[in-house]
């Protein structure tokens, strides 16, 4: 096993160099010099000649290339150019605000999709069936941003019943300073015993939460649904039920355990989907975290940014992958070898 | 009748869908004694297993099933899913055919067994588990102790079946279902299995419904026999007298299909056609087009069955031969001698 | 052919029967027929959307600036008058074309990428699979994002973007196909008899692989909207004056809650598009493959 282990993480830093390459040649085929931008007025030919020295734009690409590899590897990600801060510095500003809204996304997902897609299953071909199948098939078609604009028409719109946009309120914020533990608002407000923060921060995560949550569900549902119809076919689940054993039991013990390969297969494909929705999600909703701040970062050719952040995501991404397939041999006792 | 454990009348069983119905079970009487081991013989498609299943109210929807069947004087068809789930497991226990798929490759094999037990026998856990031993023990598994612990993917077919009866048999059933238990094993290990549950159906006192298509196992193991056809019982009778004279052509073809060694050489007749399509079964006797009797009244009229000396009953217009009288003689199976 | 042919072919019975047997797949697979029909709608609305449009989409009209809907704009117009109704028909032709070239370009770039990989085998395909993994290694979307910026934004390079963003998934379909029909007896022979690898390769393992890239194209044909519409809603695909849904959403987006058919109405096309395209996806895939064997 760890064998295993061990190959998957070679594997995965594999992958990772040909990201970093990706983006590197992404990044530098940019339109736009990012020296002008840091720059910032007017600068004269020496000052961009010697700003560009400095960051060693000047050199032929693929010696770039390798001093980049090796800061990389150093663990030096580099300056921001917008921000002028290290871009491992910004990572870590804005992560816990991503990272807040996509694990709770994640566990409503699983906590509401999983339970309707087992109910779907059981009450296969019943009204409540089609009923969820029909709401999983609409609910892909609409498009995330859509789906936010819409529950802030209705919310803040129509209701008025909470925030339009952003993390929290800002004079709330002003008035309401908690220390930073886990830069989790939620947690570290609670741990505060800051309750008007705790419920500020509350009210403007609801929206967005939701909107990545009602995006996702549907994909989550379907497939729980379509696996415990199979599971449920299964001739084992037939034996439970002859001798005797509860119905709940059978569902979510023997039949939900049949259906968790695949299952977390498509949890782990759903959290790099949060991933990328996040990116639209905090668009929308103004929110402070790492989506907002790789797209502006390649938008306005702040490579070194950029690069940081994009890499840092597909780590996570693979990571996530990586404890997914370890999951499997957790679950599956066909898989371990003896 | 008073003394049957199971008592199956006029049991229907439809699958409707929106082109067509499959009738699986047509009207199939039956009854087994308190202690005997009853044979239910048919081909596949002959609605054998669908009829277990019905004994149990397992039957899958879209199944709808009408008709009686009653487990030691309960009702089964049309009772709620709480009184069946009484029945199952404490009354009747099934073994199921293909054990690889019949146990939860999940799970490990002790906890399966405890999980039913506890749950059938209402024990405690503790004490399921020691049954559960108790139980690997008697169907003679190689290490009970090891067993428990481990999953059906690290073990044999034959062991797994082992499983299943100990499953069936620690549940303490008075009637156990046995539906093709070894098809889907070794011609080797077969025989052991039913050795196996002759003993134990002995030991215990157990009534035992034993489903095959293989009329070899039949001999060495039933007291009585019915035959199923396209859904229907269409003889049945202790297996001796039915071995010997078959008052319905359909067994007495089944009986000329088995292949046997013996003295002189036997040619192997074939039962010309196919068995028919059970969402339109043929008019009359479902087995008139393939039945080499077959008279006037077979396509008009669906034989009823009716009873024969002997504790016989025959659903056919024109039995063969009484049994007793001169007739065509039909050489036993080799297998009925097997393993006295 | 006769009068008298003509009506023998056409006897009651048979017109009843061709009606019944219509009808019958009709209810058999209700949301497919529907599907159908509204996919078939939105292409004709594309097809004609010169002639239906009232308006041109990018005439500029102050007088009308946030009209809401009324007879005169039946969707109501955004704040440069421009009417919401024209813009969204023209924006269906913009995403169907979005869908297919998409689609298209991951097709040819993945097609012939799995047929050497699995073909070829060794090295080569290792090779080409590591490559692979990094494009699958990128959370969805942002890929495309990366891509795009370094193109340069517009309708086209996000497209583009897209495409190679998602090739690999059909790169892996082939591939699949092309290893299991390659241990097969026939392909022996063939080479045996000499026929070359190209022919053996076009000929016998494509046509396998042909039934799940169908299958996938057709359910990714939504995907592709959709993203697409989400690129050009942060600004980085589609940019004025090119009437695309999610181009739309985002230049209205600030007077949106009250002006609320400015985002509504690109919006619920964008819905019913995607929805229409992925039932009809659906029974194209019920039909070809009932084992639900593809990605998503």
């Amino acid at each position: 096993m760890a064998r295993y282990v061990i190959q998957r993480l070679i594997l995965m830093v594999g992958t990772l160099i040909g990201v970093l390459t990706v983006t590197f040649v992404l990044t530098h085929i940019l339109p736009g010099s990012p020296v002008e931008v840091m720059l910032g007025h007017r600068p004269t030919p020496d000052q961009i000649a010697a700003a560009k020295h400095e960051l060693g734009l000047d050199l032929p690409l693929w010696r770039q290339y390798l001093r980049f590899l090796g800061e990389i590897g150093r663990g030096q990600f580099g300056k921001s150019f917008l921000t002028n801060q290290p871009v491992l510095q910004d990572i870590s500003q804005r992560l816990m605000a991503t990272v807040e809204l996509t694990t709770l996304a994640m566990i409503c997902i699983i906590l509401i999709g999983v339970p309707i897609g087992v109910l779907s299953a059981v009450k296969a071909n019943s009204p409540i069936d089609h009923f969820v199948r029909s709401l999983s098939v609409a609910g892909v078609a609409l498009p995330a941003f859509m789906m936010g604009m819409l529950l802030q028409m209705v919310f803040y719109g129509w209701l008025g019943w909470l925030p339009l946009q952003g993390r929290m309120t800002s004079t709330v914020l002003l008035d309401h300073q908690f220390p930073t533990v886990t830069g989790l608002y939620l947690v570290d407000s609670l741990l505060a015993h800051d309750w008007v923060a705790f419920r500020d921060a509350a009210a403007h995560i609801v929206l967005p939460l939701a909107t990545l949550t009602l995006a996702n569900l549907p994909l989550v549902a379907r497939t729980t649904r379509n696996l415990m119809v199979e599971a449920l076919s299964e001739d084992y689940v037939r034996t439970a039920f002859a001798y005797s054993l509860p119905r709940r039991d059978v569902y979510f013990r023997y039949a939900l355990k049949a259906t968790l390969i695949p299952l977390l297969t498509v949890i782990g494909l759903t959290y790099g989907y949060l991933l990328g929705g996040a990116v639209v999600a905090e668009y929308v909703f103004d929110w402070p975290g790492i989506g907002g701040y790789v797209v502006r970062a390649i938008t306005q050719s702040d490579y070194p940014a950029a690069v940081g952040v994009t890499l840092f995501l597909a780590a996570a991404y693979l990571t996530i992958n990586l404890i997914v397939d370890l999951l499997y041999f957790a679950v599956d006792p066909r898989l371990r070898r003896a | 009748m008073t003394g049957s454990l199971l008592e199956i009348r006029d049991l229907r069983i439809e699958f409707p869908s929106l082109e067509r119905t499959v009738k699986a079970v047509r009207g199939a009487s039956l009854e087994v004694a308190k202690g005997e081991v009853m044979g239910l013989v048919g081909e596949s498609g002959s609605g054998k297993s669908m009829t277990a299943l019905a004994c149990l109210g397992l039957v899958p929807p879209p199944g709808r099933v009408t008709g009686s069947v009653r487990l030691d004087g309960h009702e089964v068809v049309g009772a709620s899913e709480a009184e069946n789930e009484r029945l199952r497991g404490a009354v009747a226990a099934m073994i199921f055919q293909n054990p690889g798929k019949a146990l939860n490759p999940f799970f490990t094999l002790g906890r399966q067994l405890t999980d039913a037990i506890a749950r059938v026998r209402v024990i405690p856990r503790v004490e399921a588990e020691q049954a559960a031993l108790a139980a690997l023990t008697e169907v003679r598994i190689g290490d009970p102790k090891v067993a428990l612990h481990k999953y059906p993917h690290q073990v044999s077919g034959g062991q797994l079946q082992r499983v299943m009866i100990a499953m069936a048999l620690a549940c303490r059933p008075q009637l156990v279902i046995a539906d093709e238990p070894t098809t889907a094993l070794d011609v080797t290990i077969q025989a052991q299995v039913i050795v196996l549950l002759r003993d134990l159906a002995r030991e215990h006192g157990l009534t035992v419904l034993f489903i095959t298509h293989d009329l070899g196992v039949v001999g060495s193991l039933c007291d009585r026999l019915a035959v199923m056809y396209a859904g229907r019982v269409v003889e049945s009778g202790p297996v001796d007298a039915l071995f010997a004279s078959p008052a319905h052509p359909y067994t007495a073809s089944l009986l000329r299909a088995v292949p046997m060694l013996g003295r002189g050489r036997s040619v192997l007749t074939q039962i010309p056609g196919t068995v028919p399509n059970m969402a339109a079964p043929p008019p009359g006797c479902a087995f008139h087009p393939r039945c080499p009797a077959a008279g006037p009244r077979c396509a008009a009229e669906d034989p009823v069955a009716k009873e024969v000396a002997g504790l016989r009953s025959v659903a056919c217009h024109y039995p063969l031969a009484a049994p007793g009288a001169a007739g065509e003689a039909v050489a036993v199976p080799v297998a009925s001698r097997a393993g006295s | 052919m006769t009068t008298e042919t003509i009506n023998a072919l056409l006897t009651p019975e048979r017109r009843i029967t061709f009606l019944v047997r219509a009808l019958h797949f009709a209810r058999m697979n209700v949301l497919f027929v529907l599907g159908s029909t509204l996919f078939l709608l939105i292409v004709l609305a594309a097809i004609f959307a010169p002639l239906i449009a009232p308006y041109d989409p990018v005439a500029i009209n102050f007088a009308d600036k946030l009209s809401p809907p009324t007879w005169q704009h039946l969707m109501g117009a955004n704040e440069l008058g421009q009417d919401v109704f024209s813009q969204v028909l023209f924006g269906a032709r913009t995403s169907l074309m979005v869908g297919v070239v998409v689609i298209s370009l991951a097709i040819a770039i993945g097609v012939p990428i799995g047929l050497l990989s699995g073909y070829f085998g060794g090295r080569l395909d290792t090779a080409l699979m590591r490559v692979s993994d990094v494009f699958l290694a990128f959370p969805p979307l942002l890929l495309p994002i990366a891509i795009t910026a370094a193109l340069g934004t517009g309708l086209f390079n996000a497209m583009a973007a897209l495409a190679v963003s998602w090739f690999p998934w059909y790169s892996r379909i082939v591939r699949g196909a092309v290893m299991r029909v390659k241990s097969e007896l026939y392909i022996s022979a063939a080479r045996a008899m000499g026929v070359s690898n190209v022919r053996i390769m076009l000929r016998h393992a494509l046509p396998n692989s042909l039934t799940p890239i169908i299958v996938q194209g057709s359910m990714d044909f939504g995907y592709a909207i959709l993203a697409a519409a989400s690129l050009s809603f942060i600004g980085i695909g589609a940019q004025p004056p090119t009437p695309e849904w999610g181009l739309m959403a985002a230049l209205s987006r600030d007077r949106f809650l009250d002006n609320w058919w400015t985002v509504a109405f690109p919006g619920l096309a964008i819905f019913v598009t995607v929805l229409a395209v992925n039932l009809v996806g659906d029974g194209v895939r019920d039909t070809l493959d009932p084992k639900h064997q593809s990605s998503h």
